[in-house]
């Protein structure tokens, strides 16, 4: 299994994912990860992260908070009745 | 940052090593293999230096992370004892099943150390990671840090009641429930407070 590298761009307050560039080689993503975070510096908005595995559909199990809808309220679960 | 940067960079294969070692304890606890890893922000490395000014970096114990998400705390007994057995070096084990954080976080976290750095594993269940999620994105809606356990009593004592109920009602027998109304009405307090706040601009 090789790690699948991805380096994610989102933004906080749109609650959307910007991008998610892939990269086979970890080098590389590493670099691009420094690149980027010094691209955007100050930019609170944004959250940019470096995540890894055998998928993007295992990130959206695992990194939910990257992949969230969109909506700009988030809504708080009830407790269904049992 | 170049040098902060560059650092990071050295987690990265330990890191991958260790995360070949999650998937294989994972397989071996016969659980599907749900396995990520992630090199720190660095905005959230200097936050935690920040906070916690005596702190040497190269101790820092999640510049390299992995999570692994388990249909169950058996699955995660499994897996942790796995990892234990497998791993010469583990650090520390954190294991807030047992202990939750005061925002209520639960999970198994235990930290290894693999050429000569650390790397912080997580081991949460499905509805724990659901959770966690939830607490990200309200800290990112509206511009919070509960993640930190820090912020308004008012969302806190919702997000531990939720993470209680939930707990209660897919390990039973471990947990008392809330009840459903105690529940719903503290979710009406946080929405009252969140909506006060109102989202990020």
């Amino acid at each position: 299994m090789s790690v699948l590298h991805y380096l994610l761009v989102y933004d906080l307050r749109r609650r959307t994912l910007i991008s998610a560039e892939e990269f086979r080689s970890a080098d590389e993503a590493t670099a691009a990860y420094g690149r980027a975070e010094r691209d955007h510096v100050g930019q609170e908005g944004l959250e940019i992260v470096l995540v890894g595995a055998d998928s993007l559909d295992t990130l959206r199990q695992t990194h939910g908070h990257y992949f969230s809808d969109g909506e700009p309220r988030v809504t708080l679960p009830e407790l269904a009745a049992t | 940052m170049e040098l902060l940067s560059a650092f990071r960079a050295e987690f990265n294969v330990p890191l991958t090593k260790v995360v070949m070692g999650l998937r294989s304890a994972v397989e071996t606890a016969k659980a599907p293999v749900v396995v990520a890893q992630r090199l720190k922000r660095q905005p959230r490395m200097i936050t935690k230096l920040t906070r916690f000014p005596q702190m040497d970096l190269s101790r820092m114990q999640d510049i390299g992370g992995c999570r692994a998400i388990l249909p169950d705390h058996y699955a995660v007994k499994r897996v942790q004892r796995r990892v234990e057995r497998q791993t010469s070096k583990v650090v520390s084990m954190d294991d807030y099943n047992e202990a939750p954080k005061p925002s209520g976080y639960r999970a198994v976290h235990m930290v290894v150390e693999r050429d000569g750095t650390l790397v912080e594993m997580q081991l949460r269940t499905t509805w724990q990671q659901e959770w966690a999620t939830l607490v990200e994105d309200i800290d990112g809606a509206y511009g919070l840090t509960l993640k930190d356990d820090e912020g308004a009593d008012e969302v806190l004592g919702y997000l531990r009641l939720l993470a209680t109920a939930q707990e209660a009602r897919y390990a039973a027998g471990r947990f008392d429930a809330p009840g459903a109304r105690q529940l719903n009405e503290a979710r009406q307090v946080a929405v009252d407070w969140l909506t006060r706040r109102g989202v990020s601009s």
